[in-house]
């Protein structure tokens, strides 16, 4: 779940904007300081959920508006860029909050243990779930909009959607913002869940290129698709094949990579 | 002599019923042709018969979908096309395609290392390769750019990097040579130079050439073959295909086309002056002038290549123009982005549909959506066929109902202009009578169209006005009644 | 000119002891290394996101090789290359059938694979606590000596290549690879010997490093080493050798003086050079220096 609100963002990038946007991973570490610190100063978990994608969408906007529009229609000079903030974000972010792990405690509401069918789960963990598929559910309802047919429609074919009016920059500039406020989402909702230290942006950076990679580039269903699978792997590898785990999740990427770089959803190949 | 046994015992080139799909698209069906050795073979036809993907096949960058080829006796199908390059097939591309970074006279040794199997020497110098430098200067000089020999290739005219692209092809000493479209985007003494330059070609090459100048294919080939659809449509000696009536047709339409009124002309809505331009280093268009008056229809019309379709891409505002400019309504529009054309009121029914993935009919046509006359009631009772569509996925639609969305979605921006880009292409004749009726429902209704066609009848059977372009400038401009009435003076304007 | 500063250059820290020796010699092993992505990114323009992978596997490599037989630098560094080289032959045909940012995306990801390998293999790799080297009879002076000679061996070879037909050949696939290959070129095989011997070279560099520091770590697998690789290479200008070895020199000394004053942002320094290099310039410090006065003339 949690790679789906990191992905799906990023998969939205790509769709929309034809950016990868390497530095998705480090927004989602915002996120989940940016949470950190709310939750703690302002003693509100809740008011840190709201307060980490704001943080990351007007971030995002800025570096959207301000460097990323100059490089119009050089893909490779586009990532190359997003690599770079990322990993000047990256020392920052380590240089405000420092090098020790931070973990966050989950509200007081959602501590407790559910039982389902004879386990205890951890009510956080269903949240966390809960959240993702609300969010899931939300995008592809405001997908389905006349506003989501305009983001639509830039994917599909900018050109002709100036010609109909479509305000193709500001859309843009829009669905990035909007992506990378998700991911700085998802970093929070993920605070209590991890050990936060540096490195972590560039370690999740990772998953979600191979979730994007396994789903589908520029389909948020993808994203969706992607992370169950890369999700499901990783459990089960970790479980069985221990050793494995990391490579097997690797494995795939490459296979996928290799013969269907698409991914399985996806639109551009 | 059997012209047929003869040929087939020297064949250069057998194409034997290839088939070639992409996706939906059947792009070549069931084509074949035989050549023979040192035989001159103009292939002709419409945009989107298939002719450049026909040389894709041959030379190997596209797989058939079906069917074989042969060249020289040899079986080449799904051949690599570095494999049957280096069977002495050489071919020249419809854009430029050089090494930009390179200076001439690299580009054309770069031709030269296969032939004279250089290409993997990984310890010589290459400007130091004395008999690739021979033969790329001797490539050269045979098309007249000897003295260009050290200039950058991404600096040359037009006019000289379609040179460029002969002698690379010369260079590899080819026994078949594959040009396509080389006269495209040349015009005046370049275009006589380069022409000449075609004509002076060693005998002993067997040439296939795609040309939409049907007099200079006229005086090249031996033979023509005419391409329509993705099928043999004609073939035999020029002088045949061009009394054929099918291919008499294709160009010319029926002449059937009735005779109308003319309209009450209002003002001026559009006015274009002068306007220039292009691709790349390609001028496709000088110097045209334009103008349509509100509640009129107006054609351009103009055999392929010809700068139709640029010319309304360039008006939307898709492509820059190196001068002149564009009055809309008295504003002048020529420095803005496509954008704020769109919104001072001009709309485009672009050639190819263009169908928005992931939409439905009704997202599609509410999409640009403005308030006026048009709403969606008036659209769908314009084309009642899309009432049953309105929940389908615009891409899934046939071509002839993506017509109609993409004509209804301009509509429904209620635009000052309405342009439409081909809007014919690939549709039935009885689709077509359809798509007639509704553009002269448009004109009823007082609605001004800038339409680009090739279809001439139904460009005749809606217009007000002809422009007619040819080789990128206005040659002539005709109310439209005196043109269907009088065949003749239709020909010789479109040069047929 | 360019060869009397670049023989100054490599004489001077012959006279030089300690630290600006150590200095000299790792500029000059990533120098090999950035020549070699110099020669993937800029001139095939295969720009690659895992050249990690090469370099740590030279790196470990040198370790292995160095626990069971001693730690002879002529073993390693022939073992090393073989490594990598083999490594770039198996995964070429993979990775070469994709193009542009899915190239990136799968270069990163074989990296990435190597690097989850080593990391788990802890009986052959030592994982996260990494591997400790015997150090190589060299006295520092000498082994500068090995890193510039391999330097210069490998640029005189590469400027060999890519002045042969052979090499422009490869140029020429990286501009227009329809084009080339409608001249009967295989553009496919100049890709892969380009990958195979990009990768080798990388390995040398590993090699070397690794015996540089006495030690082979996860460090060395990692994407921030290849993302390091392409600012030097991007730093120095794409399709220039010297400029990759003046990126190695630029960006090393830099490092060099920001860790004097701070141990925290290196990682920023790497994202403002990569940021700053992406919007100011498309050609890098080498043509900013020294802009090639006509395309004849640059050969």
């Amino acid at each position: 779940m949690l790679y789906f609100l990191l992905a799906s963002g990023f998969s939205l990038i790509y769709g929309v904007g034809r950016i990868a946007n390497l530095a998705h991973g480090t927004f989602y570490m915002l996120g989940a300081y940016v949470g950190f610190t709310v939750a703690h100063v302002a003693h509100s978990f809740w008011l840190a959920l709201v307060a980490a994608p704001l943080a990351g969408a007007a971030l995002g906007w800025l570096v959207e508006r301000l460097l990323l529009r100059r490089l119009h229609g050089r893909e490779l000079d586009q990532v190359l860029l997003t690599v770079g903030i990322a990993f000047m974000l990256g020392d920052i972010i380590r240089a405000i909050w420092g090098a020790d792990i931070r973990s966050t405690l989950p509200p007081a509401s959602l501590s407790a243990l559910v039982p389902i069918f004879g386990i205890q789960y951890p009510a956080y963990h269903l949240f966390v779930i809960a959240v993702g598929a609300v969010v899931f559910a939300a995008v592809q309802f405001a997908l389905r909009s006349p506003l989501g047919a305009r983001v639509r429609a830039v994917s599909s074919d900018p050109q002709i959607a100036v010609s109909l009016g479509v305000p193709v920059q500001t859309v843009r500039s829009a669905t990035f913002a909007f992506s990378v406020g998700l991911a700085a989402f998802g970093g929070a909702i993920a605070g209590p869940l991890i050990a936060l230290g540096p490195g972590f942006d560039l370690t999740m950076m990772l998953y979600a290129l191979i979730v994007v990679v396994v789903g589908g580039l520029g389909s948020v269903a993808g994203a969706l698709v992607g992370a169950i699978i890369v999700a499901v792997v990783d459990g089960f590898g970790t479980l069985q094949f221990p050793q494995f785990a990391t490579f097997l999740i690797f494995a795939l990427m490459v296979i996928v990579l290799s013969f269907r770089p698409q991914g399985l959803l996806g639109k551009r190949g | 002599m059997t012209a047929d046994v003869a040929a087939r015992s020297s064949d250069a080139l057998a194409v034997d019923s290839v088939t070639k799909r992409f996706g939906g698209v059947t792009a070549l069906n069931a084509v074949s042709l035989h050549v023979a050795r040192g035989e001159r073979r103009a292939i002709i036809g419409p945009n989107g018969a298939g002719k450049s993907t026909l040389f894709a096949v041959i030379s190997g960058s596209q797989r058939p979908s079906a069917g074989d080829i042969e060249i020289g006796q040899r079986r080449t199908t799904g051949m690599p096309a570095e494999q049957v390059a280096r069977l002495g097939v050489a071919r020249t591309f419809q854009m430029s395609s050089l090494f930009a970074e390179n200076s001439v006279l690299e580009n054309v040794m770069l031709g030269t290392l296969t032939a004279g199997g250089q290409a993997w020497n990984a310890a010589s110098s290459f400007d130091r390769l004395a008999p690739s430098e021979h033969d790329g200067r001797r490539a050269l000089a045979s098309v007249g750019l000897a003295d260009k020999a050290d200039v950058a290739a991404a600096q040359l005219s037009h006019g000289e990097s379609r040179q460029l692209e002969l002698a690379v092809a010369l260079a590899q000493r080819p026994a078949m040579l594959l040009l396509d479209e080389p006269l495209a985007g040349l015009a005046g003494p370049e275009r006589e130079r380069v022409g000449r330059l075609l004509l002076d070609l060693p005998r002993d090459v067997t040439i296939l050439l795609i040309e939409h100048d049907l007099d200079f294919a006229q005086n090249f080939a031996d033979r023509m073959t005419v391409l329509d659809n993705g099928e043999v449509l004609a073939e035999g000696t020029p002088q045949q295909v061009r009394a054929d009536p099918v291919v008499q047709t294709v160009y010319l339409g029926t002449g059937s086309a009735p005779v109308r009124r003319e309209h009450a002309r209002g003002e001026t809505l559009l006015a274009v002056r002068g306007l220039a331009c292009g691709y790349g280093q390609a001028l496709v268009l000088e110097d045209v002038s334009i103008g349509v008056s509100r509640g009129e229809v107006v054609a351009i019309l103009g055999r392929n290549g010809m700068g139709k379709s640029t010319l309304l891409n360039a008006l939307m505002g898709f492509l820059p123009l190196r001068s002149g400019s564009i009055e809309l309504a008295g504003t002048d529009l020529a420095k803005t982005p496509a954008l704020v054309r769109a919104r001072s009121g001009m709309a485009l029914v672009p050639q190819g549909r263009r169908m928005l993935a992931g939409l439905t009919v009704t997202e599609e046509l509410a999409l640009g959506a403005r308030p006026g006359p048009w709403n969606i009631e008036r659209a769908l009772a314009l084309f009642p066929r899309l009432r049953e569509r309105a929940r389908n996925e615009s891409q899934t639609l046939s071509g002839g109902e993506q017509q109609m969305v993409a004509i209804a979605r301009a509509l429904l921006r209620n635009p000052s202009l309405l342009m439409m880009d081909e809007p014919s292409e690939g549709l039935s004749p009885a689709l077509i009578k359809t798509l007639e009726a509704a553009i002269s429902s448009l004109r009823d209704d007082g609605e001004t169209v800038l339409l680009a066609e090739q279809n001439v009848d139904l460009a005749l059977a809606v217009a007000d006005r002809v422009y007619i372009l040819e080789r990128g400038r206005v040659v002539a401009h005709e109310p439209a009644a005196a043109l269907a009435a009088n065949r003749s003076r239709l020909e010789r304007s479109l040069g047929l | 000119m360019l060869a009397v500063l670049g023989v100054i250059a490599a004489l001077v820290p012959f006279a030089l002891h300690g630290y600006p020796l150590y200095v000299a010699s790792e500029v000059a092993l990533y120098a090999l290394a950035a020549v070699a992505l110099d020669l993937l990114a800029g001139y095939a323009g295969l720009v690659s996101l895992g050249q990690a992978a090469f370099f740590g596997i030279g790196a470990y490599a040198a370790a292995i090789v160095s626990a069971h037989a001693g730690p002879n630098i002529a073993l390693t560094l022939a073992v090393g290359f073989a490594a990598a080289a083999v490594f770039g032959a198996v995964v070429a045909p993979l990775a070469l059938r994709s193009a542009g940012i899915f190239f990136l995306m799968i270069t990163l990801a074989f990296a990435q694979l190597v690097w989850a390998t080593a990391d788990k293999w802890r009986s052959l790799t030592g994982g996260s606590d990494g591997f400790v080297i015997a150090k190589v009879a060299l006295s520092d002076t000498a082994f500068y000596a090995v890193c510039l000679g391999l330097l210069v061996v490998t640029l005189l070879l590469l400027a060999r290549l890519l002045r042969a037909p052979a090499g422009r050949v490869l140029d020429a696939v990286r501009q227009n690879e329809p084009r080339a290959r409608a001249l009967g070129l295989a553009a496919f095989w100049y890709k892969y010997w380009a990958f195979v011997v990009a990768g080798g070279i990388t390995g040398l560099a590993g090699v070397l490093h690794a015996h540089h520091r006495n030690f082979a770590s996860l460090a060395d697998l990692s994407w921030t080493n290849s993302v390091l690789l392409l600012v030097i290479v991007l730093l120095g200008g794409l399709r220039s050798l010297w400029g990759a070895v003046a990126g190695a020199a630029v960006f090393v000394l830099l490092q060099v003086w920001i860790s004097s004053i701070t141990d925290r942002w290196e990682n920023f320094l790497i994202g403002a050079v990569l940021v700053a290099i992406v919007l100011l310039t498309r050609r890098g410090l080498w043509s900013i220096l020294f802009p090639p006065a006509a395309v004849a003339a640059e050969r």
